[in-house]
């Protein structure tokens, strides 16, 4: 009789030994929410005549540049970017206020980007003519950025034109100024 | 104390007869482990503010990880983590590394934690290593601080992989925490 009472102990703890090596949580599971908001910002550098402005306080989409004869070669155009699936964003400018003098127009060469940047950078257009209608000036832009400063990015240069015609306007250093206005935005919106 | 008394009553009687008396008093402390975190919601977003700058690098310390541990004598554990489910956007990576266990309620062999950021996979991989017996406390903010780091995977090459979420990407995150090193 004793034992077999020693038996069942010595099996109650071999049984119970083994129980507790599986005894315990091993795991435990957290959820993760990870978010890329869409990005389309624009800015310049190195014109000291510039006023921008943000359309929201989030997206920096429109900014505005006063552009006089002096201006020249002297701006660089920043951008950020992301790109929802399938979509690209599109630079374009156009003249949103003051008038050109007569016989005179502006034309805008756009530089490509100078790698300062990374990323899917967008492409520049061949030299424009600028005009009241927005024009496309930098195109296929993907997800991208051109980094933050003069010598980044696309460098604009402007040239005044002059045409022959019966008043012989002498252009002078700021003797009058325009504003253009640069948008960068989604092929879908 | 009910030793003494016992012991106190035999010596009374033993003069008359000799009694012995006894029971196995059998304590055991069975191995075990308890994982569980403090469900802080981890949110982390990507985004740019300033014209030509990139996208910067987020992270989120909200999580902590506790643990109990109970383990043979010179046997260690270690935590591990891994994704279960979910992809991590492209272009981008996720590191997760574990600050040592808060101090203020825990007690034991704690282990170390490994000191530069793990990039998350859908492998396991070791964040604290060398747990004893130990407990690290049960508040909301007790045990291995979590911090979660999101970011631009190499720019210079990946970044026009990146593209705007439609929807919020859901990425699960699993911790184990291993049987002992003496099984």
């Amino acid at each position: 009789m004793r034992g077999s009472k020693y038996i069942v102990l010595l099996l109650f703890f071999i049984l119970s030994s083994q129980i507790g090596r599986s005894q315990g949580i091993s795991q435990a599971e957290i959820p993760i929410t990870l978010r890329i908001p869409e990005v389309a910002l624009i800015d310049f550098e190195g014109s000291t005549r510039l006023i921008s402005f943000e359309s929201s306080p989030q997206q920096s989409n429109q900014i505005d540049q006063i552009v006089t004869p002096s201006t020249m070669d002297k701006t660089w155009i920043n951008y950020s970017s992301i790109i929802k699936e399938g979509r690209t964003n599109t630079i374009s400018v156009y003249i949103s206020s003051g008038k050109l003098p007569p016989y005179t127009s502006i034309e805008l060469d756009i530089g490509g980007d100078v790698g300062a940047g990374a990323g899917s950078l967008g492409n520049s257009s061949a030299p424009i003519i600028l005009s009241q209608y927005p024009q496309n000036i930098i195109t296929n832009i993907g997800s991208c950025y051109t980094g933050k400063g003069i010598n980044k990015g696309h460098q604009l240069s402007y040239s005044w034109i002059r045409h022959d015609g019966p008043d012989n306007h002498i252009l002078t250093e700021d003797s009058f100024s325009i504003v253009v206005t640069f948008t960068i935005s989604s092929t879908d919106s | 104390m009910l030793a003494v008394i016992l012991c106190f009553s035999f010596t009374e009687h033993v003069k008359t007869q000799d009694y012995t008396a006894g029971d196995i008093v059998t304590l055991q402390v069975n191995d075990f482990s308890l994982i569980e975190s403090n469900h802080a919601p981890v949110s982390l977003n990507l985004s740019a503010t300033v014209a030509g700058a990139a996208v910067t690098e987020v992270s989120n310390s909200d999580m902590f990880l506790k643990i109990s541990s109970i383990v043979p004598g010179g046997t260690n554990r270690e935590i591990t983590a891994r994704i279960a489910s979910g992809v991590i956007p492209t272009g981008t990576y996720l590191k997760l590394q574990a600050a040592p266990c808060t101090t203020a309620n825990s007690g034991g062999r704690l282990g170390e934690t490994i000191p530069t950021p793990i990039l998350l996979s859908d492998l396991d991989q070791d964040l604290v290593l060398n747990i004893g017996s130990c407990y690290t406390g049960t508040g909301y903010n007790d045990g291995y601080q979590l911090t979660f780091i999101w970011g631009p995977d190499i720019p210079e090459t990946n970044y026009h992989l990146i593209e705007a979420t439609e929807s919020p990407t859901a990425i699960t995150v699993v911790f184990t925490i291993t049987a002992h090193d003496g099984n």
